[in-house]
């Protein structure tokens, strides 16, 4: 049997699941994530690096930047700096994931929240940089008790609005508790 | 009126069935047939072959509580065998494509060629799709989407409000899950 056979075959499927694919989705309703919902797995997909070694480190050369930001960056070492193409999580099997060396799980809860602009040259992104602190380790060389950040994907707006692609990160809020991974 | 009361209509051979018919469901139909040969005309042509059919079939077959699934089912056969009649490539790479995808369906393609029971078949799809069912709704819809209404990725990202590559990984994953459902099952077609 070729593809082709199989497309046809499909006519098999039972009558139900038919009609019932062919009701309309309603369309979501931004919803705020639920406290209790502390086993909640917030998959990031960034496009910057997880910050974690930064903060066990000095910084060493300082950019220049222009004096009406409080933001600093800094080169650092290739040792420890996660690039998208290696930890896009959706393509990794939860083997993968959980067997792959620079890979922090843990649970934690957001202590802080700051927008960002980033200039790229012209064209300016919206980002947030979350503050974690720590609650439970499950995988990767952190501590409990210590505070990370990270650097999400979209901006975090008070009236709760979503960016494409974005949905579950968007409605993150101070004191939330999840699992990062 | 009633999916039973048209049934109703077709058992008695009146052919005003075709008109209920029609009037309820015909937009339904010509939007399925539309959809996988991008042709009004053609999507019409099967529109109407599809009420032929329907007069036709019933009875002795009996749509039961599924009437509109049991004409889609006629319309989505008659649209894709006129598809495939027709020789321009361009508008069959559609199909062209979605083959190729459901071949990786397929636990082993190149292996002898073994009839497969078409009640057999069905239970293992059927029950791969319960276990979807199961797990999250949608996750079944947008396969149903894409592999029996033969949608775009394009218009099931709009559908669901999903991005484009959501709805590839959630397909990507469907497949491979089937494909092992069906070698557990037992089957090499």
């Amino acid at each position: 049997m070729r593809g082709n056979d199989f497309l046809d075959k499909m006519e098999l499927i039972d009558s139900a699941y038919i009609e019932a694919a062919d009701i309309k989705p309603k369309k979501r309703k931004r919803t705020w994530l639920n406290y209790a919902a502390a086993a909640a797995c917030l998959c990031l997909i960034i496009s910057a690096v997880v910050t974690i070694p930064f903060l066990k480190e000095p910084e060493q050369g300082d950019f220049d930047l222009s004096n009406k930001t409080t933001a600093k960056i800094s080169y650092g070492s290739e040792e420890g700096v996660m690039t998208s193409s290696e930890v896009d999580l959706v393509y990794l099997t939860e083997s993968e994931m959980f067997s792959h060396e620079k890979m922090y799980v843990f649970r934690g809860r957001v202590s802080g929240l700051s927008n960002i602009t980033i200039d790229f040259n012209g064209v300016k992104e919206a980002r947030c940089i979350a503050t974690v602190l720590i609650e439970k380790v499950y995988k990767g060389d952190i501590a409990e008790g210590e505070q990370i950040t990270m650097l999400l994907p979209c901006a975090i707006y008070a009236d709760g609005s979503t960016v494409e692609d974005t949905g579950v990160i968007s409605q993150i809020e101070c004191g939330m508790e999840g699992i990062y991974i | 009126m009633d999916d039973k009361s048209i049934v109703e209509l077709y058992l008695l051979r009146d052919e005003t069935a075709i008109k209920f018919t029609s009037e309820k469901f015909g937009s339904r139909l010509r939007n399925l047939a539309y959809g996988i040969v991008k042709d009004s005309q053609t999507a019409e042509e099967c529109e109407n072959d599809t009420y032929m059919e329907a007069w036709n079939t019933i009875p002795p077959k009996s749509p039961g509580e599924y009437l509109y699934a049991f004409l889609a089912r006629i319309t989505r056969h008659i649209s894709l065998n006129r598809c495939r009649d027709r020789s321009r490539l361009k508008r069959s790479a559609h199909i062209c494509e979605l083959s190729a995808e459901m071949e990786q369906c397929i636990p082993s393609p190149d292996d002898t060629e073994c009839r497969i029971n078409d009640i057999a078949l069905s239970e293992a799809i059927n029950g791969f799709l319960c276990g979807l069912d199961e797990e999250k709704r949608n996750i079944l819809n947008i396969f149903i989407r894409r592999y029996w209404y033969l949608d775009s990725i394009s218009d099931i990202s709009k559908r669901f409000a999903l991005s484009e590559s959501k709805v590839k990984i959630t397909l990507y994953r469907c497949r491979n899950r089937l494909r092992e459902h069906l070698e557990k099952e037992g089957y090499n077609v």
